[in-house]
């Protein structure tokens, strides 16, 4: 009992170590190259060229923490809906949020508005596009009891609608706007702008933060929503607070980087092996692990097929989902 | 006085599920819910946690109106063990069991306190699954789990426990386990029971006073003698039964007869 806490510390830690470690190693990888060794040297010495300089700070850093921010959101998310929802398959995107997302760039491509607003034209239409799901979503939160079985259909058929909407517009669009829909729906963290990256990361921490508040509510609705109910907890508010949050973060996530998919699924899983299901360990544990899991496939994708780069959606799928099969085959030899 | 029900209705949409119950029950006072399938005995049990709103009426836990009560407030004092159901999330027993503490706990306070261990392992040791603590639930037999969500209530302290059909699906021996428990928790640590039972005999055995519902009425409220008679049960279960004693104990027994054995009588 005593221990479980210097438990949670060295779990904590070494993910920690590992997310460190990961950053570094996308640190050094680019089309320019860089030792881990110089960069040290970079950092510390401050002996280096404006361009390492730019490279390293303008071009590198933004988009790891970029990682860190989208990834721990979507962990996070992630992890939060499954608990909500006691069911191991939901995950960020399967309320319609990322459709409704995608539905909106593909709109504003297609209608030639990206240059509205400059360079944040795509993410605002993307918000846009969330935010008409989260609103749509909200209407049927209004009732007394929220019925979240009822929500999580409502969400797969918003999927399904949009997806649809957005093959549609695809099909009639031009090449131009064609190959600029589907790399943003994969999903790619190649932003080098300050500005999405400092709000993404204060979101998710704000959003890391609150969910904290409510682990041992969370803990309670593992057992389902009138066992929480008898140990005190405040169920309709917690839901769609919490269902809020994630919703939220979701949004901001996919547009600003597109639907970078399966962080929100896997991840959640993968901890949930390592720490148990205890939400004190597994909110953070999922939010650390979701960075280092994009920092790594976004690695990955920027440095398997240089000078290519591949988009991180891609990676995430195909490492994730081996990644899983694997570790499922090995704990049912296991048991 | 414990529980107060005045005049108390709920309903389903547009069904009424429970009709104008008047109950009270006092300090320290076992009793058992009875009734058919539908008759609104969960229901019963659901008004007294706010899991369900009222139509009509009102609730008093110690003389306050539930209404007033916090969520968190009423899980300080009443505790809910119910049907036996399958974990989804896969945890060990003493892991269940601090759940428990939850309603005690605020909101800033990340580990347990020595208290929250201790109140734990006292609910451990007096439901006899001390041994079991490192298990997990869904490695335990059927009885065991139940004991082991017994204990999760016990660890909140509660003065009032309220238990839905505790013993479905289980053995005798369980059966008996588990009623003997909570009949051991009443007697001496004075907590005041209300239990849902199918079992008309367990009900019988183990109650000092049975209410009978019938279509979200109050038909009988009484001692086992009282309540269970022929007639009554007839009436509120349209079966054929006989009523005798228990040798032992001299509480009611209650026998169902077969169609088969009733049509070779008549």
């Amino acid at each position: 009992m005593e221990n479980r806490l210097f438990k949670w510390l060295t779990t904590l830690l070494v993910l920690i170590v590992i997310l460190l470690a990961v950053s570094a190693l996308s640190l050094s990888l680019g089309p320019a190259g860089m030792h881990v060794a110089r960069i040290v040297r970079l950092i510390f010495g401050g002996r280096g060229s404006a361009t390492e300089y730019a490279i390293l700070f303008d071009i590198r850093l933004p988009r790891i923490l970029l990682g860190l921010a989208i990834g721990g959101a979507l962990g996070l998310s992630g992890v939060v809906l499954q608990a909500l929802f006691r069911n191991p398959l939901v995950e960020p995107y399967t309320l319609g949020i990322s459709g409704g997302a995608a539905l909106g760039v593909s709109i504003g491509t297609v209608l030639g508005l990206t240059g509205l607003v400059g360079v944040y034209s795509l993410p605002a239409f993307g918000f846009l596009g969330a935010a008409c799901v989260i609103a749509f979503l909200s209407m049927g939160m209004n009732r007394s009891v929220l019925n979240l079985q009822g929500l999580l259909l409502a969400g797969v058929m918003i999927s399904f609608i949009s997806s649809s909407a957005v093959l549609l517009i695809m099909s009639i669009s031009r090449v131009e706007d064609l190959h600029g829909i589907l790399f943003w729906i994969i999903g790619s963290l190649g932003e080098t702008d300050w500005l999405p990256v400092k709000v993404s990361l204060i979101a998710a921490l704000f959003g890391l933060a609150i969910a904290y508040l409510f682990c041992f509510d969370l803990n309670a609705l593992s057992l389902g929503e009138e066992d929480a109910l008898h140990l005190g907890v405040n169920v309709e508010r917690t839901k769609r607070l919490l269902l809020l949050l994630a919703s939220v973060l979701t949004g901001l996530s996919v547009s600003l980087v597109g639907a970078i998919g399966f962080v929100g699924l896997i991840v959640p899983h993968f901890v949930r092996m390592l720490v148990g299901t205890d939400h004190r360990i597994l909110l953070v544990s999922s939010f650390v692990s979701g960075a280092i899991f994009l920092i790594f496939c976004d690695a990955v994708a920027k440095s398997v097929a240089q000078p290519l780069e591949l988009p991180v959606g891609v990676v995430t799928g195909l490492v994730g989902g081996v990644l899983f099969i694997y570790a499922m085959m090995r704990k049912a030899k296991a048991r | 006085m414990m529980l107060d029900l005045r005049h108390v209705s709920c309903r389903y949409d547009d069904r009424l599920v429970l009709k104008d119950i008047n109950v009270r029950v006092e300090d320290g006072g076992l009793v058992g819910v009875i009734g058919p399938n539908g008759s609104g005995k969960t229901t019963l049990i659901r008004a007294v946690t706010r899991a369900i709103g009222l139509a009509e009426g009102e609730v008093l836990l110690k003389g306050r109106p539930l209404a007033a009560l916090g969520f968190k407030e009423l899980a300080q004092q009443v505790a809910v063990v119910g049907r036996l159901y399958d974990l989804d999330v896969r945890m060990r027993v003493e892991d269940l069991v601090l759940l428990g503490r939850i309603p005690h706990r605020g909101r800033f306070r990340l580990m347990e306190r020595r208290s929250d261990l201790d109140a734990a392992h006292e609910a451990m040791e007096l439901t006899g699954i001390l041994d079991l603590r490192s298990r997990f639930v869904d490695s335990l037999s059927s009885g065991e789990r139940q004991l082991a969500f017994i204990a999760r209530a016990l660890a909140q302290e509660p003065q009032l426990l309220l238990l839905d059909e505790p013993t479905s699906h289980l053995d005798i021996g369980h059966q008996a386990r588990v009623l003997d428990l909570v009949r051991r928790l009443n007697k001496v640590k004075g907590l005041t029971v209300l239990v849902v039972l199918h079992d008309l005999n367990l009900a019988s055995q183990y109650c000092d006073r049975l209410l009978l519902l019938s279509d979200g009425a109050l038909f009988r409220d009484g001692t086992p003698e009282d309540v269970l008679t022929y007639r009554a049960i007839e009436e509120v279960y349209h079966t054929a039964v006989v009523v005798t004693k228990n040798p032992v104990s001299s509480r009611p027994g209650v026998f169902l007869i077969p169609d088969t054995v009733r049509v070779k009588e008549t």
